[in-house]
């Protein structure tokens, strides 16, 4: 019985495994993009709902996509062990320009560009060039010294903070920018500065407590998804707090978060989606070159976004007149920072 | 009669195998089905799916290359849980054979030839793994520290030291990004079809899982592993190195993840960063759906290879159906298999107790 159970389920297989094998050839995968639409890729390596860093390159896809047009693929969660897989198989299927959203995917695109064909590919927060790509470097440390010098102009107390999320050289840039921002106004303001984590709100909240305890009434944050700690830190310091305690975003415009808007004066933004819309406008019109471009103030993309609602009452006008100072100073190289 | 009992091994491994494949389809035809009710035509997601995994060359070889790290660490997982030996850490033990492996072949590389790299570099993958995978051995021999506990801590030891590692002496020149060098192309795995992800770490992986087989099945020390998993102190009773047979499954154990670190680096990525997926992780799954047999492993890696690579072509067709829904897939597959299972042990639990019952009535009657 037993036996004719197992020959019973073995011939199922079989017939099974057939049906499978007469079923493949059946079709093929057809594009949806209308012919001669410019055909964009945008992968990444996490969620793009996070609030963040990728979360912000599907906003910038997607402004490309209205602007030009263009048919827009979006994947997420790409590990670089996946990556040359996908890049390929979107170069196969002839998409214009792939982008890697994160320098984890400089040496598969490189790779994939290797293997020659049409398609162009683009690497987002890269600081190094490969043939064949072209690396888009974002240089945060100079709206990061705009920043330093709205900071030392808010801080009643003297004692000014960053968090970071991680102490990798970009994120340490945007600590020297806002450093040499408030020294710039005050040199005798002490600035702290802390690295914890991308992804743990816990620990950046507790990193800010601290600072609000040492007496430190300006934070700068650069931790992507673990924001919301901050935020939640400085609103619950301004709840007992008797003077304001103020906190700015980074990487995307967070003036509007829902924990503490009112205490987050300004950001400083990326805009992605002027430096993809560049990219994206250049392989349209066939003028796509390979290398390192450095994106930050002089090309509108690194830039500090003041909160409107704050302007005229937290931020005043001799405010604003030294962030656009220091804009101006920072583009005719009198002001250098390092990136 | 020795080669009908092969035969009658190999006929019990395909029955139950099959029945996994059944509930493999079972559960792709409903996943399908659920595709249809989130409003996506199935049969251009199955279409797209069958083809996305193996309707060409170029896609049957992206299948087999993720294939690859699962089978050697599904291996991993297998070996061990069959001895009775819970390593959960195919993970770092993986991690640390690619960054051996990557550091081999890369900075510290003791011979330039490409064939003798190549091999250092796999044999230091594979030697890192398993004493990554001896020190959890260790510690439950001699602190009676649990090599559950252990191996899921060493896990994170192992992610944090290759970030260091990638942010120290193996960083690459000219970037701020935490990641190795790239592994120069004549010291990749060579390809055994051209253009394609076909490369001979596959065909080694394949070759690993049939040797494992035998020695599970034909050997002493199989013999031996397999009793000191079911029951350790009849083990012991019958004289057999308990210890010794658990560090030795441990090494075996590591090994493969290892070796599955070094050929994922050298075969399919060419370079390191710490995000190198879950393969360690995913390979308790694959391990489970195989039931902890080799062979069953190898066809397990390759149905996770085909949902994960076919899943990917769905996402990046018009459709853009996650490819989610092939982890979703994978979870319930584990679960059904499980609850069979369950219901297959209580069943011969069952029948010895009913078999008892009457073998105590029969000298009375």
């Amino acid at each position: 019985m037993k036996k004719l159970w197992m020959y019973r389920v073995n011939a199922l297989a079989v017939i099974l495994a057939f049906c499978v094998m007469a079923l493949a050839p059946a079709g093929g995968i057809r594009a949806a993009a209308v012919k001669g639409q410019l055909r964009i890729a945008l992968i990444c390596s996490g969620s793009v709902t996070d609030g963040g860093w990728n979360q912000e390159g599907k906003n910038a896809i997607l402004a490309v996509k209205k602007k030009l047009h263009a048919h827009v693929s979006i994947l997420e969660h790409i590990s670089p062990v996946r990556a040359v897989d996908v890049m390929r198989s979107y170069a196969m299927r002839g998409y214009n320009l792939i982008i890697g959203h994160g320098y984890e995917f400089l040496i598969p695109a490189t790779e994939v560009a290797a293997m020659g064909g049409k398609t162009r590919f683009a690497v987002s927060g890269a600081d190094t060039t490969k043939p064949g790509v072209l690396t888009l470097n974002f240089d945060l440390a100079q709206p990061s010294y705009q920043l330093g010098i709205l900071a030392a102009m808010l801080s009643k107390t003297g004692k000014i903070g960053f968090i970071g999320g991680e102490a990798i050289p970009s994120v340490v840039a945007c600590y020297r920018g806002f450093a040499a921002g408030a020294r710039s106004v005050n040199p005798k303001i002490k600035v702290a500065e802390a690295y914890t984590s991308w992804d743990q709100p816990a620990l950046s909240k507790s990193q800010a407590q601290a600072f609000i305890q040492q007496g430190i009434d300006v934070i700068y944050q650069n931790v992507d998804a673990a924001s919301r700690g901050v935020f939640e830190a400085v609103a619950q310091a301004n709840q007992s707090h008797g003077a304001p305690v103020y906190v700015f975003g980074s990487n995307s415009d967070q003036n509007n978060n829902p924990t503490c808007s009112r205490y987050t004066p300004a950001s400083a933004v990326i805009r992605l989606d002027r430096a993809f819309l560049r990219v994206a406008r250049a392989v349209q019109q066939g003028t796509f070159k390979p290398g390192v471009a450095t994106e930050n103030l002089r090309n509108h993309v690194c830039i500090v976004v003041l909160n409107p609602r704050l302007v005229g009452s937290v931020i005043t006008p001799a405010m604003q007149k030294a962030i656009a100072r220091a804009g101006r100073e920072l583009l005719s190289g009198k002001v250098h920072v390092k990136p | 009669m020795m080669i009908a009992r092969i035969f009658r091994q190999i006929w019990n491994t395909a029955t139950a195998l099959t029945l996994a494949a059944l509930v493999c389809a079972v559960v792709l035809v409903l996943a399908i089905g659920a595709a249809a009710l989130l409003g996506y035509p199935p049969l251009r997601v199955a279409d797209l799916w069958l083809h996305g995994a193996a309707g060409s060359w170029y896609s049957l070889s992206s299948s087999c290359a993720d294939a690859c790290p699962l089978l050697l660490t599904g291996l991993a997982a297998g070996v061990a849980f069959r001895a009775g030996v819970l390593n959960i850490g195919a993970q770092g033990q993986f991690l640390m054979g690619a960054l051996v492996a990557v550091a081999l072949s890369t900075r510290m590389m003791i011979f330039h030839q490409p064939a003798l790299v190549i091999a250092t570099a796999l044999t230091g993958g594979a030697l890192a793994g398993g004493i990554w995978g001896l020190i959890a051995q260790y510690l439950e021999r001699y602190r009676a520290v649990p090599v559950v506990l252990s191996t899921i801590l060493l896990n994170f030891v192992a992610l944090y030291l290759v970030a260091a590692a990638l942010q120290g002496p193996l960083q690459a020149v000219g970037t701020a990004a935490a990641q190795s060098p790239e592994i120069a192309g004549k010291y990749w795995l060579p390809l055994f079809v051209p253009y394609t992800d076909f490369h001979i770490g596959i065909i080694l992986a394949f070759m690993l899982s049939v040797l494992l087989w035998v020695v599970q099945e034909r050997t002493v020390f199989g013999f031996e592993s397999h009793v000191v998993g079911l029951n350790p102190d009849t083990a012991k009773a019958m004289k057999m190195p308990v210890a010794w047979r658990q560090f030795q499954i441990m090494f075996i154990s590591g090994g493969c993840a290892g070796l599955g670190g070094a050929i994922q680096v050298l075969g399919q990525v060419h370079f390191m960063t710490a995000h190198m997926g879950d393969y360690g992780y995913a390979g308790i799954a694959v391990a489970l759906l195989g039931r902890l047999n080799p062979l069953g492993i190898i066809l397990s890696a390759v149905f996770f290879g085909f949902l994960d690579t076919g899943a990917f072509r769905v996402e990046e067709s018009s459709l853009a159906l996650p490819h989610d829904l092939a982890d979703v897939i994978k979870a319930v597959v584990i679960l059904v298999m499980l609850v069979l299972a369950g219901i297959s042990l209580r069943r011969s639990r069952r029948a010895a107790k009913s078999e008892r019952t009457t073998s105590a009535e029969t000298p009375s009657a």
